[in-house]
């Protein structure tokens, strides 16, 4: 069952607040969203927010789109930041830039 | 035989199911393509080309060259190859428990992208030759083109070479030390309106 209080925790973070990202995608291949296999296979849960959190609260990824106005690196960074920031336990976070849009 | 799963997206879709779903005037309303990183790419690349076609339908232009007859099935063959995931390119950060990268598609996508806005180029082909995914590793980048006729060849390759150093030097951590551009066909002149 999911923990509403962990969910909370992952929801806090708006990524798309952050400079430069123009989109959050979930950061699962299409295998996994499809059967929820890849999801069981990490242990982790729903995504919320287009961000995995695992059972343990350990491994926080998501996958995200940018804007070319800014620079990519900087994005990702910016979004490791916050998630570190929210979830100070964590040991590990993934931050994949998926699109980089050419406004 | 054309293996069908080499048409795929990493997200399902397959190229063509989204050139039928451009082609449709992006209606209906497909949630799965307009949310999809993946989508997106081939949607642009898609567009940039679809536009060439239609420009070299211009009246003003048939009496000039048009594109090799491979040209199109190679950009789309092209879009196909680049336009999934691929590799992991690493992006740095000072705490070791982040791992960042950016997409081996996003940055085919952002080349093709960049090189298209160079007047009077279309991208057919680029390749992203290298480790990757070794922070570090010498990189080189090979791209053909095609080129509108009347345009300085030279120029023009110049000119993709500088915005695609440029834009992978501010969107990628990888070191570029070369950025090869072949001329490979010459088609009829953009109309400038119709650049985006």
């Amino acid at each position: 069952m999911i923990d509403p209080e962990r969910r909370a925790d992952a929801a806090a973070p708006d990524i798309t607040a952050v400079p430069g990202v123009v989109a959050v995608h979930d950061p699962r291949p299409l295998i996994a969203r499809a059967v929820r296999a890849g999801a069981d296979a990490i242990g982790s849960r729903e995504p919320v927010a287009e961000v995995i959190v695992s059972d343990a609260g350990a491994t926080l990824a998501t996958a995200i789109s940018v804007s070319s106005r800014t620079a990519a690196p900087d994005v990702a960074r910016a979004v490791a930041d916050l998630l570190l920031t929210t979830n100070p336990a964590a040991e590990r976070v993934s931050v994949q830039v998926r699109r980089i849009a050419l406004g | 035989m054309t293996d069908p799963s080499a048409h795929r997206l990493d997200c399902g879709k397959t190229v063509d199911e989204i050139s039928d779903y451009l082609e449709a005037g992006r209606t209906p309303f497909d949630p799965d393509i307009e949310t999809c990183p993946e989508c997106l790419n081939t949607l642009d690349a898609l567009s940039r080309a679809g536009r060439l076609s239609r420009e070299l339908l211009d009246a003003d232009a048939r009496a000039l060259p048009e594109p090799s007859a491979g040209w199109f099935e190679g950009v789309m063959t092209a879009v196909r190859a680049e336009m999934r995931a691929g590799r992991s390119i690493p992006i740095s950060h000072p705490d070791p428990r982040v791992d960042a990268s950016v997409t081996e598609g996003a940055v085919h996508a952002l080349i093709r992208a960049t090189g298209d806005r160079v007047r009077g180029v279309y991208v057919g082909r680029s390749e992203i030759i290298g480790d990757v995914e070794q922070p570090g590793a010498p990189i080189s980048i090979g791209l053909t083109a095609s080129v509108a006729w009347g345009v300085d060849i030279r120029a023009a390759a110049d000119g993709v070479r500088t915005a695609v150093a440029a834009a992978l030097a501010t969107h990628t951590e990888l070191d570029v030390r070369a950025i090869d551009v072949e001329i490979h066909d010459v088609h009829r002149p953009t109309p400038p309106e119709e650049r985006s």
